[in-house]
């Protein structure tokens, strides 16, 4: 399915003698200066020396702690460790024309994807045109047939999307993955701009930065416009699977931030096609649910039969039109890794427009062709489960071991289904402030778009970095860090 | 044909419950075959049955018990009339004609294509030898029906039919070791076997003529018949004909002797019931009687 890539064998011999040095540099230009953009900002340095960044680097580094700003890695062995936020303190700087672009992209990219939804869980006429096959979809793990002809408040599906961008060697923004289940992510966003704001004011006085901060208060507006029973009656809760999920910082952060009840699954409770929140003062009708629980665990009468963690009977009362589910079950489908390769045509099909962001080249491990191409060049490309997230499920080809290698190749001619392939683009780099030296780091950028009453994308977004020198995998889970994110207001 | 069906379903818990709630595929199909007289459900303690459609078009019914319990039982009543008494009633095409169809049709309609994908463990990509015989292959030229009835003969060789068997298996392996099984092991073998040929194959829940449950020939006089249970048959599309149903259990085409309650991909889609409550977690006791009753003693033509 790879028709990009393979016509243009340059590329392939690019990104084999690629090196971290081909890749994009945020902040030097090529003749090794700061971009027009960055300069107030390394002035400012210059002219307080760099021993001031330790010191600031270092009351970041509390403020998060205090704060108790901490995320959850998980590995084979433990359960779990909460670790501090790691963060950066240099931001990562983007003009005004760029945000442009990349705002109408978004927009452009979620529009789509919510007719594609609509239609794939309705009359499937992108299927009956032959635009995406159907094993795609009746292959895909996250397609669920379950919620076939439910009409969701005012046809949304994702009200709530993350979407990754990287920024190949010519400094090219691409989608890397379309993140629409429960993108998580947002309150890491907002908390380094809280911290940046508060330890580098002098940055902020020297350039007109947009705010992310009213995150919370778009949220909520959206939330409110999906509410049944009108926005001045909305009800609306945060459901959580609880504090052993990595992300449970960010479930009581927005609840706190919008002023909703944060509840667990068993506070909540169905009756008659209506869920309610079991208060001191009794039943109090749910009219909007932003669910952070999984789809396979969101309702046990539907979907997994032994959750505890969901709330019987949601789906009948989404079903009713009683209560909006945020987001939608069954959006995994639309951010399959294999349905991904697609969304430039679905761009094309639903809207007639061509896409204004460009994918990763992918190659599809049903394709015969491109599966023996992939598993001849495994040392030169990431290899992805295609409904897994968070760099779990994941090969990647530079840096992998033959027995590794092996394991993959076992696994992808097992289920082709399951695994996609794409070239290894260097990571556009920036500086990082890491123990008193300014080194370049590989990064990535995950924007947040919110659609209510239309689509707004916030000016800013989530910037990973990985830390580890030459390293690829920017995912927080995986040892990243991060970045404030700065959209220049001209 | 027209039958009174009468369903009774009883769970009792050791220790009390609270926030009951049910999910429940018991009511016949309506479509052109099949017609619904009448249907009424209820519930004990007293609760509202809602009716709905689930993704495959079969018509569930849930309710809700919130307060404590300790057992909540409910009946359903339906009357039904069946129409297909002869199930060889449509225009045989050419063998060179049957993909063609097939083909045309998942393109109308490509929600059918998830009854040619779906594999699972009930259903699985079935190896090309069980028990060391060779698993039949699609054969170009020859009728769907006719290799449908080839495949009826291999079911039967890898597993027979065990009318008392109670628990039906988990994975198809398990089947290929034990050589029996119940109705729904022997859909989903023959399922397996028709959706690695490409064809569309669905799983079928529903209710029998109360004969069938007789005792046979060879059986000693003075036999009790088997009680009553919901059956199991596959439901192939047929080119020129649409759904058909193909009972392996007994090597039959489903005729208007067969109630249709609920299609799926396998039976977890048609579980008749579903429920979830809140309590200690130790398991119910389940009680279920089911008596299908002819109405009108016309034979089957």
């Amino acid at each position: 399915m790879l028709r990009q890539f393979q016509s243009g064998g340059g590329g392939q011999t690019q990104s084999q003698s690629a090196g971290p040095a081909m890749a994009y540099h945020e902040f030097y230009s090529d003749n090794f200066l700061p971009r027009e953009h960055y300069r107030p900002m390394w002035e400012h340095i210059q002219g307080t020396g760099q021993q001031m960044l330790g010191a600031k680097a270092h009351e970041a580094h509390l403020a998060l702690h205090t704060e108790g700003v901490t995320f959850t890695v998980y590995s084979d062995q433990d359960e779990g460790i909460e670790r501090v936020w790691p963060f950066d303190i240099l931001p990562r700087i983007i003009t005004a024309d760029e945000w442009t672009m990349l705002e109408a992209g978004l927009k452009q990219r979620i529009r789509a994807l919510n007719l594609f939804l609509k239609d794939i869980y309705h009359g499937q006429r992108i299927l009956k045109d032959g635009v995406v096959p159907p094993e795609l979809i009746y292959r895909g793990k996250d397609f669920r047939r379950e919620i076939m002809d439910i009409d969701p408040p005012h046809d949304i599906y994702t009200h709530i999307s993350g979407v990754d961008l990287i920024r190949d060697e010519a400094g090219r923004y691409l989608v890397l993955e379309d993140n629409l289940r429960t993108p998580s992510g947002v309150s890491y966003m907002i908390e380094n701009r809280i911290v940046e704001r508060r330890i580098l004011p002098e940055f902020f006085a020297r350039y007109k930065v947009r705010r992310v901060e009213h995150y919370p208060a778009l949220l909520l507006q959206a939330l409110r416009f999906l509410s049944p029973r009108g926005p001045d009656e909305a009800t609306i809760v945060v459901l959580t699977p609880g504090i052993y999920n990595s992300a449970y910082f960010e479930h009581t952060f927005l609840a706190k931030e919008m002023g909703v009840e944060l509840a667990e699954g068993r506070d909540l409770v169905c009756e008659n096609d209506k869920v309610y929140l079991k208060t001191t003062q009794g039943l109090r009708r749910v009219d909007v649910v932003y669910r952070r629980v999984d789809d396979d665990f969101l309702d046990p009468l539907v979907f997994r039969a032994d959750s505890t963690l969901g709330v019987a009977g949601i789906i009948d009362a989404w079903r009713a039109g009683n209560v909006a589910l945020v987001n939608a079950p069954g959006s995994g489908i639309a951010d399959d890794k294999a349905v991904y390769a697609y969304v430039p045509e679905i761009i094309r099909y639903y809207l007639g427009e061509a896409p204004i962001l460009q994918n990763v080249p992918t190659y599809q491990m049903t394709d015969h062709q491109d599966r023996a191409y992939v598993l001849d060049n495994m040392e030169r490309m990431v290899i992805k489960a295609v409904a897994e997230s968070g760099g779990y499920g994941m090969l990647m080809g530079p840096a992998s071991t033959a027995a590794q290698r092996a394991e993959f190749v076992k696994k992808i001619n097992e289920n082709p289904r399951n695994y996609i392939a794409q070239p290894v683009v260097q990571l556009s780099r920036h500086i990082c402030y890491l123990d008193g030296e300014l080194e370049s780091r590989h990064l990535d950028l995950r924007p947040f778009i919110i659609y209510g009453d239309g689509i707004e994308v916030v000016p800013g977004g989530l910037t990973r970095v990985a830390l580890t020198k030459g390293s690829l995998v920017v995912n927080s889970s995986q040892g990243g860090g991060s970045k404030d994110t700065w959209v220049l207001a001209d | 044909m027209k039958y009174r069906i009468e369903c009774d379903f009883g769970i009792r818990f050791p220790t009390p419950v609270r926030e009951h709630h049910c999910q429940i595929r018991l009511a016949p199909w309506e479509d052109g075959s099949q017609s619904l007289i009448r249907l009424e459900l209820r519930v004990s303690p007293s609760a509202e049955p809602v009716a709905r459609y689930d993704g495959f078009g079969n018509l569930a019914h849930h309710f809700g018990v919130l307060g404590v319990h300790r057992e909540l039982g409910f009946t359903l009543t339906a009357e039904v009339e069946t129409r297909l008494s002869n199930p060889f009633d449509f225009p045989v095409l050419d063998p060179s004609r049957e993909r063609a169809w097939l083909l045309d049709s998942l393109h109308q309609a490509p929600r059918l294509w998830d009854f040619v994908y779906h594999q699972g463990r009930l259903t699985p990509k079935l190896p090309e030898l069980i028990a060391e015989r060779p698993t039949p292959v699609w054969q170009e030229g020859v009728p769907v029906l006719a290799q449908i009835q080839d495949a009826f003969a291999w079911v039967h060789g890898v597993a027979a039919f065990a009318p008392q068997a109670a628990e039906s298996v988990t994975d198809l392996d398990t089947l290929f070791q034990a050589h029996q099984g119940t109705a729904a092991d022997l859909t989903h073998l023959l399922i397996a076997l028709l959706r690695g040929w490409g064809l569309p194959a669905r799983f079928v829940s529903g209710y029998q003529d109360a004969a069938w449950f007789e005792p046979d020939d060879e059986a000693p006089a003075g036999t009790p018949p088997r009680p009553q249970t919901l059956h199991h048959w596959a439901e192939v599309l047929v080119p020129g004909a649409g759904w058909r149903g193909f009972d392996p259990a007994f090597g039959l085409l489903a005729d208007d002797t067969y109630i249709r309650v609920a299609v799926g991909r396998d039976a977890s889609d048609v579980s008749p019931l579903r429920h979830t409550c809140k309590g200690t977690g130790d398991p119910p006791e389940l009680t279920e009687t089911l008596k299908v009753t002819r109405l009108d003693q016309t034979p089957s033509a």
